[in-house]
C-alpha cells in the first residue's frame, strides 16, 4: 500500500515539477507532510544530503524518502516514478517542437506557471524554516548568520557542496563547544 | 535537424553508440553539483566537441526543451540527447548514465547518515546545516523568480499564489494548473485586444 502511494505521489511530483529540481521540493514537502512519511527535521536533513551529493537534487531526495519509508524497493519506486513524467514529456516535446503552434501553447502556460513555482519554493523555504524552529528562538543569532552567509556564497557562485560543508563545520564549532 | 540524420545507425554500431552514451553521461554526472543549468557547458563540450553528435546550433533547442519539461534539467537533457542519438534505448541509457554515479554516492551518504545520525558531532553539524538548506531553497526560489517575474501580470500571479498559500490550505498542484490557465487566458485576451 505504501509503495502504491509512493508511486502515485512521486509521479505527480515529477509531472508538476516545472522549472528544474528545486521546483519539486515544495511538492515533496507537501506529500511528506500529508502522509507523515518523515518529520520536518528529517525532511530538511534529506534535502541537505541530497544537495551535498552530485546529481539531480530531486532524484536524490526521492531515493532517500523512498528508502526511509519502505527500504530499497521504496527507493527504486520513488525515484522511478519521479523520472517517468520527465521521460514521457521530453520525448513528447521532441515530437511537438516541429509544430510551432503547440510550443507556443506550452510557453504561454509556462509564463503563468513559473511565477506560481517561485511562490511555492519561497513559501516552502519559509515554512521549513519555521518548522525547524529557525525563527522561534530569536536570540539564536548564528542560524541567521549561516542562512545569510549561505545565500551570499551561492550568489557568488560557490558550489552548494562547499556551502553545506562549511555550515556543518560552523555548526560543530558553534553548537558543539 | 540532428535526430533525423543520426537515427539510422546500423545494428553493429548500435551497441557501441549506447556504450558511448552511457560513458559520456557517467562522466558528466559527478560534475553536476548544484545541477541544473550550470552543467550545460559540460554537456555541450562532450556532445558537440568530443562526440560530434550535435552542432552548436542544436544546443539552444536542447536547453529549451529541458527547461520546458517538468523535472531536473540535467535529466531532461540526457533524455533528449540519448533519444536523438539512438532512440528510446538511447534515452534510457543516457538517463541511466546520469543517475548511476550520483545514485551510488547518495546510497553511501544515506548509509553514513543513518549509521551516524545519533552522534552528537553529527547533530551539531546538522544544526548548522539546516539554516543553510533554508538559504539554499530561498536562493533557488529567488533565482527562478528572476526569470519568471518580469511584468505586472507575472508579479500579480506571484502575489496571488503567496496569499493563497498563506491563507487557505491549497494544493500546490492546483496552483500550478491555475498558473497555466492564467497564462493561456492572459495571452488569449491580449491577442483579442490587439
Amino acid at each position: 500500500m505504501v509503495s502504491f502511494q509512493l508511486f502515485i505521489e512521486f509521479f505527480i511530483i515529477g509531472l508538476f515539477g516545472f522549472g528544474g529540481g528545486y521546483a519539486m521540493i515544495p511538492l515533496m514537502e507537501q506529500a511528506v507532510r500529508e502522509h507523515q512519511w518523515l518529520t520536518h527535521q528529517q525532511f530538511t536533513d534529506i534535502i541537505a544530503i541530497a544537495g551535498s551529493a552530485p546529481g539531480p537534487i530531486a532524484t536524490n531526495s526521492a531515493l532517500f524518502i523512498g528508502y526511509q519509508t519502505s527500504g530499497i524497493g521504496g527507493a527504486v519506486i520513488a525515484a522511478g516514478s519521479n523520472l517517468l513524467p520527465s521521460l514521457i514529456l521530453v520525448l513528447l516535446l521532441i515530437k511537438l517542437i516541429a509544430r510551432h503552434s503547440q510550443t507556443k501553447m506550452l510557453n504561454r502556460g509556462l509564463y503563468g506557471i513559473h511565477p506560481v513555482i517561485t511562490a511555492l519554493i519561497l513559501y516552502a523555504g519559509i515554512r521549513m524554516g519555521v518548522q525547524n524552529e529557525l525563527f522561534s528562538n530569536l536570540k539564536d543569532y548564528p542560524q541567521y548568520f549561516i542562512l545569510i552567509m549561505a545565500m551570499f556564497l551561492l550568489h557568488k557562485k560557490v558550489s552548494p557542496v562547499w556551502v553545506i560543508g562549511l555550515s556543518g563545520m560552523l555548526g560543530i564549532l558553534i553548537y558543539g563547544f | 535537424m540532428a535526430f533525423q540524420t543520426k537515427f539510422t545507425t546500423p545494428p553493429e554500431n548500435h551497441l557501441r553508440v549506447l556504450l558511448e552514451l552511457l560513458l559520456t553521461f557517467m562522466k558528466i554526472s559527478p560534475l553536476t553539483f548544484g545541477g541544473g543549468i550550470a552543467m550545460i557547458p559540460h554537456i555541450e563540450s562532450e556532445i558537440v566537441k568530443k562526440r560530434r553528435w550535435f552542432t552548436s546550433e542544436d544546443v539552444p533547442e536542447i536547453i529549451a526543451v529541458s527547461q520546458s519539461a517538468p523535472g531536473s534539467i540535467a535529466i531532461n537533457a540526457s533524455i533528449y540527447i540519448g533519444y536523438t542519438v539512438s532512440g528510446i534505448g538511447g534515452a534510457l541509457t543516457a538517463m541511466l548514465g546520469m543517475l548511476l554515479p550520483a545514485g551510488m554516492i547518495i546510497v553511501l551518504l544515506t548509509y553514513l547518515f543513518l549509521t551516524y545520525q545519533d552522534l552528537s558531532v553529527v547533530q551539531d553539524a546538522f544544526q548548522g546545516i539546516r539554516p543553510a538548506i533554508i538559504g539554499l531553497i530561498l536562493f533557488a526560489g529567488l533565482k527562478i523568480g528572476k526569470g519568471a517575474i518580469h511584468d505586472r501580470f507575472t508579479f500579480f500571479l506571484f502575489l496571488i499564489a503567496i496569499f493563497s498559500l498563506g491563507s487557505i490550505a491549497i494544493s500546490p498542484v492546483f496552483l500550478i494548473v491555475g498558473g497555466a490557465l492564467a497564462g493561456w487566458l492572459y495571452h488569449a485576451w491580449n491577442n483579442r485586444r490587439s
